[in-house]
């Protein structure tokens, strides 16, 4: 196989890839700060990007190729509302961080599909592409193949060094870290933990639900553009992952999301190959998960309160 | 508890079960809200699914068959929770265990009686060995088994495909597809009188009784259960919780590898094949056998015994939800997995459960 084919194919799919895991990832890294674990963003991935498709397809008639912009923003807004709903259980009901975060995923799952199953809306419920998407920034043309940049790609990559600023040079950064690592003290302190809390995590749902919305109005896993069954794949998970084995260090979980991402690419490149390699194939990225934790995790220290309710005394 | 007459005891376990009820009745009041959604009357929707359960023979045999392998891996998901680890990977767990049944009932013919018996060990071995992995990665490695035993459900998938498309349709010549894969009489289990389901509720009862015994009386489960406590204390005490949480996931993983096994092994919801291994996959979502043990051991509040009831009420669910999709248009099978959701979410909760408590008992909210 041509080599530069071969590299041009495995950087435009490999970014393809990465967009989803590297935003929901930068989403949990506010989250997990403030010292809440949502085990559950895949379910917030899974209801921004149902929002997502919905609202691309509303928009439709009005706004025309713009449509995809009021996806955009629907997909944020949901991935914010969940995500908050979430943090709220969390801060005022004292549920378990864990279990409630696999009754999202559930439940996202369950009530996104019974919607679909309705047909209340549009044509995105027999799995046709979204008419209107996300067009391409430019198009890098090599030799061989024509490589889309989009704007999620710039998006991406600027996102770290935003979630650095907020974390490290804001006082509202200050208050999450200090809710995370030991909310007694940031309470004496005048922080309100709980509403730190509510605030972080809302946050990260933006962008948790923006990787959502990238996944219908822009591309998914089978570059197909709109809502399909079993359309997250596993990119909540994955990002979580990232979370751990990048120390909760927005640049680091970056790095990580990046290995993922070309990791997850590998099939789309070299799927074609018949025989046990493409079902090698499909496990290397889980299997590149795993031993990632497993080298990594030895050394890590989580936010000391991640996951543990706070309550007032 | 001292000196408490036996009906005080029951009446405590009744106590200890509100919080319990009261989720489960959140969940399927949430539940009527998205049938009324829907458009449909809640009451009759319901009456349907619970009608089509217990009393048809097809819905009857499939609650059966569900409650068995709810309840093992409701135990696969419980055992190693006493020992504070996530084994959210039973689905993974029961993918092993099936395929491995189904490898050995295809391609090594033994005697009756023992084959379908060396099957099960060799499906429970693969399944432990599944759990074991991440169990180990926790213990020594500090690697959260949360992502892990997910992980490990993807690998399984990619697994059985290859598998089932990859080895077992190409070389077994009468199979063009993979639901031709026809597991011969002698390899399976038998099957109960009166309804076409399997034995294997009745091993999973049997099951559930001896991890009750495992964990309250053995050695092993006082490890197990002092793991649960903390480090600390653990080492206390002279055990080592890494052992211990290793051996959890291992006896986790095997439980709910049998599950995988009496799944292709036994006469229930269209199985008999290796093909049922992949009808929770379908569409690409996970739920399903994993997910669902995890609500049902939720609901029991990790009580082994107590999950066969909560298994037996999932079951109905699922068994009569499909009677649902079929009398009423824009409810699929989703919809189950939403309320099955709903009820997780609201188990987490038990401190809402107990203000709903006080507030019927005439305490304000707060």
């Amino acid at each position: 196989m041509d080599l530069v084919l071969l590299a041009a194919e495995l950087a435009s799919f490999g970014l393809q890839q990465t967009v989803a895991v590297a935003l929901a990832s930068q989403g949990e890294v506010i989250t997990e700060k403030s010292g809440i674990l949502n085990i559950g963003i895949q379910g917030t991935i899974i209801m921004a990007a149902f929002a997502a498709a919905l609202t691309n397809v509303y928009f439709e008639p009005s706004m025309g190729a713009y449509s995809p912009l009021m996806g955009v923003l629907a997909g944020m807004a949901v991935g914010a509302f969940v995500n908050f709903v979430f943090a709220f259980l969390s801060t005022k009901l004292n549920v378990d961080q864990v279990i409630a975060g696999f009754g999202l995923q559930l439940f996202a799952i369950g009530v996104t599909m019974t919607l679909l199953g309705m047909h209340v809306e549009g044509s995105f419920y027999d799995g046709t592409p979204l008419a209107n998407t996300i067009p391409s920034l430019a198009v890098l043309q090599t030799p061989l193949l024509a490589v889309p940049v989009r704007y999620m790609y710039a998006v991406m990559f600027l996102l770290p060094l935003l979630v650095y600023l907020v974390l490290y040079r804001t006082k509202f950064g200050l208050h999450i870290r200090a809710a995370g690592e030991n909310p007694k003290a940031a309470e004496v302190g005048g922080v309100n933990v709980g509403v730190t809390r509510m605030l972080a995590t809302s946050l990260g749902g933006v962008f948790v639900g923006l990787a959502g919305a990238y996944l219908t109005v822009d591309l998914n896993s089978s570059y197909t553009t709109t809502f399909v069954a079993g359309i997250t794949a596993s990119v909540g998970f994955i990002a979580i992952a990232a979370v751990v084995a990048g120390a909760w260090k927005p640049a680091y979980v970056f790095g990580v999301a990046l290995i993922f991402g070309f990791s997850l690419a590998l099939i789309s490149v070299f799927g074609q190959t018949s025989g046990w390699t493409y079902y090698v194939l499909t496990m290397v990225p889980y299997m590149i998960t795993v031993a990632t934790l497993a080298i990594a995790s030895k050394r890590l220290r989580p936010p000391t309160a991640l996951g543990s309710p706070y309550t007032k005394e | 508890m001292k000196g408490e007459s036996p009906r005080g005891v029951v009446g405590a376990t009744l106590i200890a079960a509100v919080p319990q009820i009261v989720a489960l009745l959140l969940g399927l009041v949430a539940a009527s809200l998205l049938i009324l959604a829907a458009g449909y009357n809640p009451l009759v929707v319901f009456g349907t699914l619970f009608r089509s359960a217990l009393e048809t023979p097809s819905g009857q045999a499939s609650v059966l068959t569900y409650t068995g392998i709810y309840t093992l891996t409701a135990i696969a998901f419980l055992v190693p929770g006493k020992a504070s680890i996530w084994n959210v990977g039973a689905n993974g767990q029961v993918y092993l265990g099936g395929i491995v049944a189904g490898v050995v009932a295809i391609y090594l013919p033994l005697p009756p009686i023992l084959w379908p018996i060396a099957a099960i060990v060799l499906a429970c071995v693969a399944g432990g060995i599944w759990g074991l992995v991440p169990g180990l990665l926790e213990a020594y490695r500090n690697a959260s088994a949360i992502v892990t035993t997910i992980m490990m459900n993807y690998i399984a998938v990619a697994l059985i495909d290859y598998m089932i498309l990859g080895v077992i349709v190409i070389k077994v010549p009468t199979v063009a597809q993979y639901n031709d894969v026809v597991i011969s009489q002698g390899a399976m289990i038998p099957t109960l009188p009166y309804f076409s389901s399997s034995i294997m509720v009745v091993v999973a009862v049997l099951v559930a009784i001896g991890t009750l015994y495992l964990l309250q009386k053995t050695t092993l489960g006082y490890r197990i259960r002092a793991t649960g406590l903390g480090r600390q204390p653990a080492e206390a005490k002279g055990i080592n919780p890494r052992t211990s949480k290793a051996m959890a996931m291992f006896l986790g993983g095997a439980i709910a590898g049998l599950a995988g096994a009496g799944d292709v092994l036994g006469v229930g919801h269209s199985c008999g094949t290796v093909a049922c291994l992949q009808t929770d996959w379908a569409g690409g979502w996970f739920f399903g056998e994993g997910f669902a043990g995890m609500a049902a051991a939720l609901v029991a509040a990790n009580n082994p015994v107590g999950s066969i009831f909560s298994a037996a009420f999932f079951a109905v669910l699922v068994s009569g939800s499909s009677a649902v999709f079929t009398n009423f248009s824009g409810l699929n099978l989703y919809f189950f997995y939403a309320v099955q959701g709903l009820i997780v979410a609201f188990m987490a909760a038990p401190y809402l459960s107990k203000r709903i408590i006080g507030l019927v008992r005439g305490r304000r909210w707060t």
